[in-house]
């Protein structure tokens, strides 16, 4: 359906009068174009100027709903009703929006259909990588939680093995030298907590390492005061602290409390703790 | 019940090459009292970005821990936004409430002073617990009762092969 159509359809259905009809036959939409330096369009192969009041108002490269005056037979002067931009495309009605773009795919399937397939090229290629990508990097993600978590399992059961062993040494030791150990008294063990004798002997024998009697058990919660005078070693089935052959090694107590030579510490058990309280 | 400005007390041993255990300062400064809650109050990035942060909330959520984190982390200036007056407004609400006797403030900053002036007025106590090169004057005054946290033995010592502790990614995130 070409101008013409639509207007005679619209004539039929709303109905003009004789003058309307006239200037509707004047009007007609025309692109504009520079040309020998002048700017002008061409309706059916005669050159159509700027009418002199729309010089400052229609340039080159616009496509504007005209009226003509054809009162010339050489050549006719347009008056610019309505520039055809994308401000004027989006105040229509989603009714006129979808008779044009019909009548444009119509009429221009051929030149449209492989700008769109290209463009659903892109589209579909951009978000498969996109997909792609993601995918990649939330396995990514969880390959390496996995390989942490495998990673900390061997260390424990390392650990583990390690903690059997020096228990296996020390139930050996025990039932060689049964008799000669004296037993601790049933009041006192009742008393402290956690098997801990009354006399706490705490020796430091390294920069890091520390040796009690009292050190009987297989992993100890450590912790440290931020003035770094005083320890508290408590004793925990989760502790992260490992303990062999009644010997707890911990990282950077050479740093905070300089070692010279072997001696005893001062060291008590503390109910309000709960374990071992270290005076470094 | 507890109120821990997390950002507040870990800046205060940033420079210790230990991870300081948020469960047992929890338990140290509770004591023999019933513990109502206690809440750690700290920012997050953006929901989608990848924010370290957040599995160190999760692993104190597992341990009982009621974190309220906003999303009001800003990486330029590398400051968090919101997170004070969030538990200042917690920490009045619940006061004010009924909901606890005793409120203990894990934090040295000064901003909370206001705060607990208000509790006080509601017939509360408030301790604060903070470690002395990030608490001033004003603050240790305006408490009922302060507990310097340097004291204590709240930091993380391990064997040297370092085994995963129970919060070890304090310092990945921090």
């Amino acid at each position: 359906m070409d101008f013409m159509d639509l207007v005679a359809r619209y004539n039929e259905e709303y109905g003009m009068v004789d003058d309307d009809w006239e200037n509707i036959k004047k009007t007609t939409i025309l692109t504009f174009v520079e040309e020998g330096g002048k700017t002008l369009s061409r309706y059916n192969g005669i050159p159509v100027y700027r009418d002199r009041d729309f010089e400052k108002t229609i340039f080159a490269g616009e496509t504007w709903i005209c009226s003509m005056d054809k009162s010339k037979l050489t050549y006719y002067f347009a008056k610019g009703i309505q520039r055809i931009d994308s401000a004027f495309m989006f105040e229509l009605k989603s009714e006129q929006r979808d008779e044009i773009v019909s009548c444009i795919w119509d009429k221009q399937k051929r030149i449209i259909e492989p700008i769109l397939e290209e463009k659903y090229r892109e589209v579909a290629a951009k978000n498969l990588e996109q997909a792609t990508e993601e995918t990649r990097s939330k396995y990514e993600a969880e390959i390496k939680t996995l390989k942490d978590s495998i990673h900390n399992l061997e260390q424990k059961e390392t650990e583990n093995k390690q903690i059997i062993e020096s228990l296996h040494e020390k139930l050996n030791a025990k039932n060689n030298d049964t008799e000669s150990q004296n037993p601790i008294p049933s009041g006192i063990s009742a008393l402290m907590p956690f098997g801990i004798a009354s006399n706490i002997s705490v020796k430091r024998s390294g920069p890091d390492t520390i040796i009690s009697d009292t050190f009987n058990k297989s992993r100890y919660f450590v912790h440290l005061s931020a003035d770094h005078r005083t320890i508290v070693i408590r004793p925990h089935e989760q502790g992260n602290v490992i303990c062999m052959n009644n010997t707890i090694i911990l990282e950077r107590l050479g740093l905070i409390s300089p070692f010279n030579g072997p001696y005893d510490m001062i060291s008590e058990y503390s109910p309000m703790y709960g374990g071992i309280q270290i005076y470094l | 019940m507890m109120f821990i400005d997390l950002r507040n007390i870990l800046k205060s041993v940033d420079t210790i090459p230990f991870n300081l255990d948020l469960y047992t300062l929890a338990v140290q400064l509770v004591g023999q009292r019933e513990l109502v809650a206690a809440y750690v109050f700290d920012s997050k990035m953006p929901f989608g970005s990848d924010d370290a942060s957040k599995r160190y909330h999760d692993k104190l959520r597992y341990l009982g821990f009621r974190v309220i984190a906003r999303e009001s982390y800003d990486s330029v200036r590398q400051e968090q936004k919101e997170v004070d007056v969030a538990m200042a407004c917690e920490m009045v609400v619940h006061a004010l409430r009924g909901h606890y006797d005793v409120a203990i403030v894990v934090s040295g900053d000064r901003d909370f002073v206001p705060a607990i002036q208000h509790i006080q007025a509601a017939g509360k106590k408030v301790e604060v617990a903070a470690f002395s090169n990030s608490v001033g004057a004003v603050v240790r005054q305006s408490a009922d009762k302060f507990h310097e946290l340097e004291k204590m033995p709240l930091l993380i010592m391990s064997n040297p092969r370092g085994e995963s502790d129970r919060l070890s990614e304090t310092e990945e995130w921090l």
